[in-house]
């Protein structure tokens, strides 16, 4: 069984950890040189940010100049996510480390209910001791746990946690079809 | 670490290798994924021995308890105070004792108290914007 651990929109939840005034506002983090965004909030992708958009092109839009800008800190967003794979790596020491904000984690020996509290408690945990919002998609997959991870991510009641357990939830709600 | 503290004589140059060398990172450091470094900024806690650029170690993994000094956000800002769950204003009531761990969510009622006389507790409600950033666990003072 698998767990993908992702962190929210994770440059910004790292700003937003040392800035808590950015929390609910539309923020979005510059790459190198504030070239262009790399990062945005829930509330930016909803005044319709797009990815990667030039910063110039930001500043020249009215919904742009509404967002909160800044520029990146590379140092910071390493520090922060080598705690929050240090605490998955605690519950789980066959971590797969994927990228700057994201693991799998290997469960095995749990039912899907045990693996559904215990990733519960880790979001809890991360969100507490680092400040960094993180989603988890459960399955016997890798493939169909990165399905549950988007899922948790998109909607709230999942609570960061979604389980993918029967063909009717994997094949609910297809990635941009339909 | 020289054994049963520092007296004025010389101490044995085999000491530093009896028990380890002291680490201030294992020394000072509970939850370290939990754990960061701040300066103290202005004067509010001077009273409790906390000055202008002091070294804060400070853990988000504990729960605050009354009494403990915290770095708080409030009202947008960051402000180090000391926690307390008993109203200042009143006295000898059946409050709760300090080390007495309280989930933040669940108490009701929070005053947030300086080191320094000239400023006033603040009293934090529901409707308050309020948050403990963390817990102070230790303050590392420059001598020289």
């Amino acid at each position: 069984m698998y767990a993908l651990v992702d962190c929210n929109n994770f440059f910004v939840s790292c700003e937003r950890a040392f800035q808590p005034q950015l929390e609910g506002r539309p923020v979005v983090v510059l790459s190198n040189n504030d070239g262009c965004v790399v990062a945005r909030s829930n509330e930016s992708k909803a005044l319709g940010v797009k990815m990667g958009v030039p910063y110039y092109q930001l500043r020249e839009n009215s919904n742009g100049r509404r967002v909160e800008v800044r520029s990146s800190n590379y140092t910071l967003y390493g520090d922060l996510s080598r705690r929050v794979m240090g605490i998955l790596r605690e519950a789980c020491p066959e971590l797969q480390v994927y990228s700057i904000d994201e693991a799998f984690m290997v469960l095995d020996g749990m039912s899907l209910d045990q693996a559904r509290d215990l990733c519960r408690s880790l979001v809890r945990k991360i969100r507490r001791w680092t400040g960094i919002p993180v989603s988890i998609g459960i399955a016997l997959s890798k493939t169909l746990a990165k399905v549950a991870n988007h899922f948790a991510k998109k909607y709230s009641g999942y609570r960061g946690v979604c389980v993918i357990d029967t063909d009717e939830k994997r094949l609910r709600q297809p990635l941009g079809r339909e | 670490m020289a054994q049963a503290g520092i007296h004025a004589g010389f101490p044995s140059p085999a000491q530093d290798y009896m028990d380890g060398i002291m680490d201030l990172n294992k020394e000072l450091v509970r939850h370290p994924a939990a754990t960061f470094y701040g300066r103290v900024v202005g004067d509010s806690m001077v009273e409790a021995g906390v000055d202008e650029g002091d070294v804060l170690v400070i853990d988000k993994s504990l729960e605050p308890q009354e009494g403990d000094m915290a770095v708080c956000f409030v009202d947008g800002e960051f402000a180090l105070k000391f926690i307390s769950f008993k109203d200042p204003g009143k006295r000898g009531s059946d409050a709760p004792k300090p080390g007495v761990s309280y989930n933040i969510l669940g108490c009701k009622d929070i005053w947030l108290l300086s080191g320094n006389p000239k400023f006033k507790p603040i009293h934090i409600s529901e409707g308050n914007d309020f948050t403990v950033w963390g817990v102070v666990t230790y303050v590392i003072k420059k001598i020289k």
